[in-house]
């Protein structure tokens, strides 16, 4: 993109050198042709009737082209009202208008009109209002009603009613610009044929020579013009119609240039934007990694507390947190152990939370031993507001018992009943829990 | 909407309006108009592009002439259909489908549009008879011929 606009303002500097250049030889050649013309009317000086004849003559032509450009004015003047163009156009027109009245054409009345007349005692013509012309009035009103746009045809037919009879007919300016330019060519074809006679006064070879250079001069300034004028030319519909292209022409060039310049900007602003997002980016990464890190070592440094509680400071901690819990330095941890690291998280956890929400946990403390049961018990209480343990029989037993005495645990045995299908059974003795053993109790729960 | 002229066209009026040492054009109007004449009594219509319009209420010169203009439209518009002029409602109506309030010009949609399509027809007789023109006193003499032709 850059590239192409560099490309583009350096057309545009050869452009502008290209017009210094046109504008060099265009100065270079009237002066050229000028000098030459002043060159030929030195000779036949000395002959005073010609030189006389010829300044006649140029002045009859220039009077002669100032008569065909007033009679144009005219012309033009004159050619703007349609019926002065031709007789055809008149004719038509008037036409127009005469069927226009014929077919009474356009309606011109109101409906407002009609609506009082049949309220008056009597017509406009004079005759009493009876019921019977109320009803013929009404009847026939659509005849007569009138619509917006009627304004515009009655306007027509007022316009071609107050035609003149004739026209100022263009045709005598037209005749007129014939016999002046039949003139004009006359005189300059007298002229043509004085400075022939002037020429004679000189040389062939010098009056060859003059004659070149007039040529010479002449033809460049044309071709320097003919370019200057594509060069600089503005309007579009002539560069269309010309077929010019944006190398060939300022104008274009300039838009072409802007247009680059305008998709360099989105382009440069894209680029800012995609990397500006991606910086953005590389920093949310970072503030989440981060914040997960710091979330992370809290937690761990908080669940390694209550491991160091739970298990009596067997030198047990979390090393760290990824996909699981990295146990530092030890092989070899038991079921019990890993359960009490469990709950030690997992309490730790939650504390960071929102919502408070009970703790459930089903079979708690089947893999652990016994005195690490007890210990267990006692510590998972006051890790959570609120607990639900599913326990089977064999937990009772160091685990269960622990909350026989508590006044914020319930105790509920809830088993199936035989009555009917779906019977549940629910009780909430210590004694029922106590003693209660399910038929199918081999360690499943119920 | 207003009043167009095709790109070929606009080019041959600039062409005159540069060109001509014989007097000229004054406003693109001026070329305009001549070309509705001609396409008007020629009754050539042809479909023309998405032109943008060059001027969109009648020139100050031409105000006068506005319902000259409709008129020959009308005139164009009842010749080439064929219609039935001795049936007052459908010339009526005819006629208003052509007009309109709603803007200055005082021609509808339609009416616009077939001026406009006029104007192109009238160019492309313009370019096909007289050709290419330079002088605006020449193009004049031959314009004024074609229409001495028609009748």
């Amino acid at each position: 993109m850059k590239t192409k606009l560099k490309s583009a303002e350096d057309i545009l500097k050869s452009l502008r050198q290209h017009k210094k250049e046109l504008d060099a030889i265009i100065t270079e050649n009237v002066e050229g042709e000028k000098k030459a013309r002043e060159r030929k009317t030195q000779y036949g000086q000395e002959d005073e009737t010609l030189k006389d004849k010829i300044t006649s003559a140029e002045e009859k032509i220039v009077e002669l082209e100032n008569s065909l450009k007033l009679n144009a004015e005219i012309l033009l003047t004159e050619s703007r009202d349609p019926i002065n163009l031709g007789d055809v156009i008149e004719k038509r027109l008037k036409n127009l208008g005469n069927l226009m009245s014929e077919m009474r054409l356009p309606r011109t009345t109101s409906k407002e009109f009609f609506d009082l007349l049949v309220e008056q005692a009597e017509c406009i013509c004079g005759r009493p209002m009876n019921q019977e012309s109320i009803i013929s009035i009404q009847e026939k009103v659509e005849d007569y009603l009138t619509e917006d746009q009627i304004g515009v045809i009655n306007a027509l037919k007022q316009t071609l009613r107050s035609m003149p009879e004739e026209g100022n007919s263009i045709k005598t300016h037209i005749s007129k610009a014939i016999g002046i330019k039949r003139k004009l060519q006359e005189e300059k074809t007298a002229l043509d044929i004085l400075e022939a006679q002037r020429d004679e006064y000189i040389s062939k070879e010098v009056l060859e020579e003059i004659e070149n250079k007039i040529h010479d001069c002449k033809t460049k300034k044309k071709d320097a013009e003919d370019q200057l004028e594509i060069l600089i030319l503005e309007d579009k519909s002539e560069l269309k119609a010309l077929s010019v292209g944006w190398k060939d022409n300022f104008h274009l060039c300039n838009l072409h240039i802007n247009e680059l310049k305008k998709q360099l900007e989105e382009a440069t602003g894209t680029v800012i934007f995609s990397s500006k997002g991606k910086e953005f980016q590389k920093l949310i990464d970072e503030i989440i990694r981060k914040s997960l890190n710091g979330l992370k070592e809290e937690i761990k440094n908080k669940t390694n507390e209550k491991i160091d509680i739970i298990l009596n400071k067997q030198n047990i901690s979390i090393e760290d947190i990824s996909s699981s819990l990295i146990i530092a330095s030890r092989a070899d941890v038991s079921e019990g152990q890993k359960l009490s690291i469990a709950y030690s998280f997992l309490s730790s956890l939650f504390e960071q939370g929102y919502h408070d929400l009970p703790f459930i946990v089903d079979s708690p403390a089947v893999s652990i031993d016994l005195t690490v049961r007890k210990e267990v018990s006692e510590l998972i209480p006051p890790l959570f507001d609120q607990f639900i343990v599913f326990v089977i029989s064999s937990e009772r037993f160091n685990f269960g018992e622990a909350f026989y005495h508590r006044d914020d645990s319930q105790l509920l045995t809830i088993h199936k009943g035989t009555s009917y299908p779906g019977e549940i059974h629910v009780n909430s003795t210590q004694k029922y829990f106590d003693c209660f053993q399910s038929e199918n109790d081999n360690g499943k729960e119920e | 909407m207003g009043f167009k002229l095709s790109d070929n066209a606009q080019a041959y009026y600039k062409q005159i309006k540069k060109r001509s040492k014989s007097g000229n054009f004054v406003i693109m109007f001026d070329f305009y108009y001549l070309c509705c004449i001609m396409g008007m009594l020629k009754e050539k219509l042809p479909q023309i592009g998405t032109e943008q319009d060059f001027i969109r209420v009648f020139p100050s010169e031409y105000y006068k002439q506005r319902y000259h203009l409709l008129g020959l439209l009308i005139i164009a518009e009842v010749r080439r259909t064929g219609l039935d002029t001795t049936n007052r409602k459908n010339l009526e109506s005819f006629m208003l489908n052509l007009v309109s309030m709603d803007n200055p010009i005082h021609l509808s949609d339609d009416g616009e549009k077939y001026l406009n399509r006029y104007a192109e027809g009238g160019y492309q007789i313009i370019f096909e008879e007289i050709g290419s023109m330079e002088d605006y006193t020449s193009f004049m003499i031959k314009y004024q011929n074609l229409l001495e032709s028609i009748s």
